[in-house]
């Protein structure tokens, strides 16, 4: 109120204006003197500075993802940076939100296919190589070549029947070459095969075949990764939540379809060793400071995450506890989007009792890495992981 | 299992008392000083725009892509050389003409309270209750007076700046302050006494 008004203010406009220093001098002695006589006066002044102390507690601060998104918008960055500041940029903005289970999904199916793909070629080099008539027939043509030429290689696959009575055997596509010298598919003894054979068994092997009564071990434990049809593994845990159970699960968890799991694909190394892909999606509380304009600040929030990244699991098969149950862990360095780079570390039990599915529980810790303002922060938790696998190399 | 965040290198940036205006002038100047004067100019200020328009439009997301767009669009005033008298209020409206632009855009009634995405820390529980009732309250409010009440209670301004924002005059700032801390103060006032009376 820069000039005198022209009707006189009232107690309470003069008390507002005072409280927001904009009262006149003139005006405040008539104020003083009304707050001195008035107690309704004096609990209005209390009610405004419970409200302005709250309001000034009140401090929002955006996410640090909006100043790269300025940049990159502002065409201020290049090369990668630009990239990765429009992935900001992108991630913040709000139909992106809107889109990101859609974008999850559609981020499995693309892994998905590329592992297929891979297991798909992986398995058709197999098959390729030595005998062209199965190349035919797998294009679904008729099978033109029906003996082996002179030094062919010939592979032998033995496949054994549920009962020793119809046990056969096969010119097939796996497995190493027995014969460079013209072979014209003898068929298999009963005699060469142990009589042992009671049960199913003996897929894709060459070494002498035993039965899982034999071995004591179930079914699932005696798969060989390498010689599945499809040696993929798709698995999904649950991640810890890293969230203070005695504070309001935050809005963005909340608003999350299916926040702090994970989706993985794995592929065989070994018996004992798997390597593949993971991602999810994953809450971090992070705290970090910095400058706001001219003064020191700290921020707290609990963003939910997408990350990718690769994954690598180590199940020890000789620690095996009990049929079917054996240690393992997991390691998997990633990068979460528009933030840095991700890494966590899991141990614990597998229990795949028969057949594809596999069971874990384990003890599962986080790392997230990131910046603000050039520094650098880190934000981690720990927690319990449950997960279910389904072993599609085992399936058949 | 409570996440612990970790400060591996906290450094203090040193204060830029470079003025708003010499500032926006860099703008217009090669990328680098135009990315540096840019950067220092949203850390001043992004959290003022971001509070009003967080608090004029309700949601945390598209307050953060109105305060993107209003940088981006100081970015382009700035390098066509536009001169300048008063850097804080040429940019709030340049905020408030993109939110107005979104709240017409936008039929929607923004009823949503204080989402957890970025709150202070060692804010007593009391207090994030009074802030929600504070949130909610400002929604129930006509547009003009919640304007006027988030410029000068969380963004600090004048009258004076207000009315040069909003286009009002003073008088018409007052009025409408005063009648939005009065209605705060109506709908506030059960709970303000009870928590007065166990302070």
């Amino acid at each position: 109120m820069h000039d005198a008004p022209l009707i006189p203010l009232q107690p309470d406009e003069a008390l507002h204006a005072f409280m927001d220093g904009e009262l006149e001098l003139h005006d405040e002695q008539p104020l003083f003197d009304s707050l001195a006589a008035d107690p309704s006066l004096r609990s209005e002044m209390k009610d405004i500075l419970s409200i302005r102390g709250a309001v000034h507690r009140d401090v929002l601060f955006p996410s640090p993802a909006v100043e790269t998104g300025i940049l990159a918008a502002a065409g201020l960055t290049s090369g990668a940076a630009v990239v990765g500041a429009a992935g900001a940029a992108v991630a913040t903005s709000s139909w992106f939100a809107g889109l990101t289970s859609l974008a999850y999904a559609s981020g499995g199916i693309i892994v998905g296919a590329i592992a297929m793909y891979f297991a798909m070629t992986h398995e058709a080099s197999n098959t390729a190589l030595p005998p062209s008539n199965m190349a035919s027939s797998i294009a679904g043509e008729p099978q033109q070549q029906t003996h082996v030429t002179v030094f062919d290689t010939v592979y032998i696959r033995k496949i054994v029947a549920p009962t020793p009575t119809r046990l056969v055997a096969t010119n097939m596509d796996s497995e190493t070459p027995v014969s460079e010298t013209p072979v014209s598919e003898p068929p298999i003894e009963i005699s060469e095969v142990p009589h042992s054979i009671s049960t199913f068994d003996g897929l894709y092997t060459k070494e002498p075949i035993q039965t899982a009564s034999s071995q004591g071990l179930l079914y699932a434990d005696r798969m060989s990764p390498m010689s599945s049809t499809l040696p993929v593994m798709l698995s999904f845990r649950t991640l810890a939540s890293g969230l203070d159970k005695t504070q309001p699960t935050p809005e963005s968890v909340q608003n999350t379809f299916l926040p702090n799991t994970a989706f993985s694909l794995t592929m065989p190394l070994s018996e004992q060793h798997r390597l593949g892909v993971e991602m999810g999606t994953e809450s971090f509380s992070q705290t970090f400071v910095g400058t706001d304009g001219d003064h020191q600040a700290e921020w707290s929030q609990t963003p939910v995450l997408f990350w990718l990244g690769a994954t690598y699991q180590f199940t020890p098969t000789e620690l095996r506890i009990l049929p079917g149950l054996s240690p393992f862990a997991q390691a998997t360095i990633g990068a979460a989007f528009s933030q840095g780079p991700i890494g966590r570390a899991t141990i614990g039990l597998a229990y795949q009792p028969i057949g594809p599915v596999r069971i874990t529980l384990g003890l599962d810790g986080s790392a997230l890495f990131y910046t603000f303002q050039s520094s650098w922060f880190t934000s981690t938790k720990w927690g319990l992981s449950y997960g279910l696998s389904i072993d599609l190399g085992s399936w058949r | 299992m409570v996440a612990t965040g970790t400060v591996h290198r906290q450094r203090k940036a040193p204060v830029d008392d470079t003025p708003d205006l010499d500032l926006y002038a860099r703008l217009a100047g090669d990328e680098a000083t135009a990315q540096a004067a840019l950067s220092t100019l949203y850390r001043r200020y992004s959290q003022r725009v971001y509070t009003y328009c967080r608090k004029i439009l309700g949601d945390n997301q598209i307050a953060e892509d109105l305060l993107q767009e209003t940088f981006v669009r100081l970015f382009e005033t700035g390098k066509q050389g536009r001169a300048l008298e008063n850097f804080p209020a040429y940019l709030m409206t340049i905020a408030r003409n993109h939110c107005l632009s979104h709240r017409s855009r936008s039929k929607r009634q923004y009823v949503e309270v204080e989402d957890f995405h970025l709150v202070y820390r060692d804010v007593p529980y009391e207090q994030k209750e009074l802030l929600q009732l504070i949130q909610t309250t400002l929604e129930l409010l006509p547009d003009d007076y919640r304007e006027a009440f988030v410029l000068r209670e969380y963004n600090g301004l004048s009258y004076n700046e207000i009315a040069e924002i909003i286009g009002e005059s003073i008088d018409v700032v007052k009025v409408r302050i005063f009648r939005a801390k009065k209605k705060l103060r109506e709908i506030l006032a059960p709970y303000l006494a009870d928590i007065q009376s166990k302070a």
